[in-house]
């Protein structure tokens, strides 16, 4: 019998990461340095919490495109508490914003499970949705001037150089990892999702796993909308048209099958830092914005076949 | 009965979709293109009798549906009904060339309808609504285009329909255009460049943040900034890209650019909300005091960034007066007078100076933040 040596997923992810940032750092001369390295995943954070809660709808085998709406219309709403300086306020705004995300997500789980109507059509209504709610209530009027308390969330240095958002992103990334791992509700996630007539009669509540996994991506879309209206000290209705996209980027180069049941949150993390990279070399070497595109597209492409063939070596 | 049920679901959400695309009520979206075969099996009738549609799309159709048939009533005896469109929904800078039309609408006793792309720069949802204007039956199009060669099959179609176009704030490469409305945006550009060289004292290291680089205004300005840029050996242009009119790209872009160019000094971004994205960037580095700044739009937060010191200049755009002067020369048209072939407006340097006479024209509009 042929024994091969199967490099796990992530690993070979990593590699991949670790390859690419070696190849800018030939072309660009500030590539690797500490302030640069930094920036990377300073603007990697944001792709990384609307990624995970994209990974947690596709882990069911599920997407949810409603993200970037969903990030709009929770940090819009919950705008007018960040103008207060007082910490009260500023974990109440957090609150309210996550509790739209969390209350749009529900309504996707809900509409996906229970009327069992196609996740794709559901989240692209609710993108709608939500996006129309946020520019009928900003009208082109945009929200700025936040207070100094509330911007320690997007660009205060608690450790170190290392910013907020990282550390932010740090944490979710664990606490997402023990989650997924660790606990029942996890292990219930990864079955509903490979294989759901199983899941269904081995007595795991499909319904409530599929809501939960949608609540959880409302949640981390505002979680995100509150980290980038602090970063740019303004809420506008038109933030983050494009950011389903990236996240859907994100979590296809870090693995995670759409079919569901299959990807860490190790390799979502590792998805968006790439794309990231990548867009950070390319402005440095002031290559035009439509090659980026060209250039993203290309890497999920091959991170997908990638990703096949060694789900067939797998076997 | 569940399968009805999801087939009725489905049909409304489809059925909501397509209905709050069409209408000129300003909130257009997108069409719902991957829906398949079902798209054939759900009729309108259906989807009023669902119980369960979400009620506020559906109130977003009526009203779109309400505008529809009141511009379809012919004008008559000057009563027209002028299509505004715009780049997008939401950048205050439409907002107010926006409520300049409707200003001049009141004046003169004619309607308005706006259009403007929810995905802003979206060149595929202006190009339908140019369609739907035709279709509702306007009189006359004011057309911001997002992109000034590909709008043009569309304004052909304008052209054919016998409905007079006229370009605001960007020009049009084709089509019978009756006159642009806006600023000479290479002249301007050339203005404020020539500016931010003094205040430079005539050498440093320049970044350029531009817009669309498919809109004739993006192209023109950056073409107005290198003109005077390059006249100058002590001034070098490190860097060009584009920020799409968007704050967080032209903070991202910044961001970066930093990385590689720590000893910017000046970066002369395509507007105001550009300028403000890079200012932030420069903020979280450290680096206001090195680099100044410049906007383009003249817009509130603009004026009041520069009376604040985080922008060193701007450029007035007089969005409020495109508005007006596009409106008028739309009913010059349709009365049957001529206009002239380029109404020039806006142009002023906008600086420390005089911010604060803009500002206190806004006001005077009612706007104010």
């Amino acid at each position: 019998m042929k024994k091969k040596i199967v490099i796990p997923d992530t690993l070979s992810r990593l590699l991949a990461v670790l390859l690419i940032a070696a190849l800018l750092s030939i072309t660009c001369p500030n590539f690797l340095t500490v302030n640069n390295i930094l920036n990377i995943f300073n603007q990697a954070s944001l792709n990384v919490f609307i990624a995970i809660g994209m990974m947690m709808t596709m882990l069911i085998g599920g997407i949810d495109l409603s993200v970037g709406s969903v990030l709009a219309i929770s940090s819009v709403l919950a705008a007018r508490f960040f103008f207060q300086d007082d910490l009260v306020s500023i974990i109440l705004g957090i609150l309210f914003a996550m509790i739209i995300g969390i209350a749009c997500g529900l309504v996707n789980g809900t509409m996906v499970s229970v009327f069992k109507l196609p996740a794709f059509l559901v989240t692209f209504g609710m993108s709608q949705i939500c996006r129309g709610f946020a520019y009928l209530y900003m009208n082109g009027k945009v929200f700025n001037g936040f207070s100094d308390s509330f911007k320690v969330i997007g660009k205060g240095r608690l450790v170190g150089k290392v910013q907020m958002p990282i550390l932010i992103a740090l944490v979710c990334l664990v606490l997402m990892a023990m989650f997924l791992k660790k606990s029942i509700l996890g292990r219930q996630i990864y079955m509903s999702g490979s294989n759901p007539s199983c899941a269904k009669y081995s007595g795991i509540n499909i319904n409530k796993i599929t809501m939960l996994c949608y609540a959880f991506s409302g949640m981390f879309a505002a979680l995100a909308g509150v980290v980038y209206v602090s970063r740019l000290d303004a809420a506008e209705a038109t933030i983050g048209t494009a950011y389903a996209n990236d996240a859907i980027a994100a979590a296809a180069i870090g693995g995670i099958s759409f079919a569901g049941g299959r990807g860490n949150v190790y390799g979502t993390v590792i998805g968006a830092v790439l794309l990231t990279l990548i867009k950070n070399g390319m402005n440095q070497l002031g290559i035009a914005t439509e090659y980026q595109k060209l250039v993203t597209g290309l890497v999920i492409i091959i991170a997908v076949l990638i990703d096949r063939k060694s789900a067939k070596i797998e076997r | 009965m569940k399968k009805r049920l999801v087939a009725l679901l489905t049909g409304t959400l489809i059925a909501v979709s397509v209905l709050s695309g069409c209408g000129g009520s300003g909130q257009s979206s997108s069409t719902a293109e991957p829906a398949p075969a079902q798209e054939e099996e759900s009729s309108a009738p259906e989807a009023e009798s669902a119980p369960e549609a979400e009620n506020e799309p559906e109130a977003e159709a009526e009203p779109a549906a309400e505008e529809k048939s009141a511009s379809t009533e012919e004008a008559v005896g000057g009563n027209y009904t002028i299509a505004v469109m715009v780049k997008d929904s939401s950048t205050p800078f439409w907002r107010y060339l926006v409520s300049g039309a409707q200003e001049a609408a009141d004046e003169l006793g004619v309607t308005v309808v706006e259009y403007a792309p929810m995905e802003a720069q979206s060149l595929d949802e202006q190009t339908k609504q140019v369609e739907d204007a035709i279709q509702a039956g306007v009189d006359a199009i004011c057309i911001a285009p997002v992109d000034s060669d590909g709008i043009v099959p569309a304004l052909e179609k304008a052209n054919e329909a016998g409905i007079p176009v006229i370009a605001i704030n960007t020009k049009a490469n084709g089509a019978k255009i009756e006159t642009f409305v806006g600023i000479d945006n290479e002249a301007a550009a050339e203005n404020l460049a020539q500016y931010m060289v003094d205040e430079l004292g005539n050498e440093g290291k320049v970044v350029i943040i531009e817009g669309n680089p498919a809109g004739q205004t993006s192209v023109d300005r950056v073409a107005g900034f290198t003109t005077i840029l390059e006249k100058y050996e002590g001034i070098e242009l490190t860097v060009s890209q584009p920020g799409y009119f968007k704050r967080d790209e032209a903070m991202t872009i910044m961001e970066n650019l930093i990385q590689a160019n720590p000893d910017i000094d000046a970066v002369l971004a395509l507007n105001d909300e550009m300028a403000l994205g890079a200012w932030q960037a420069l903020d979280d580095a450290g680096m206001t005091d090195d680099v100044v700044i410049s906007g383009f739009d003249g817009a509130v937060e603009g004026c009041n960034a520069i009376l604040g010191g985080k922008l060193k200049a701007s450029m007035d755009q007089d969005a409020i007066g495109t508005g007006y002067e596009g409106v008028k020369a739309a009913v010059e048209v349709l009365n049957g007078n001529t206009v002239d072939e380029w109404i020039k407006i806006g142009g002023t340097v906008v600086n420390g100076d005089n911010a604060q006479d803009y500002l206190d024209n806004f006001a005077a509009h009612g706007f104010s933040e």
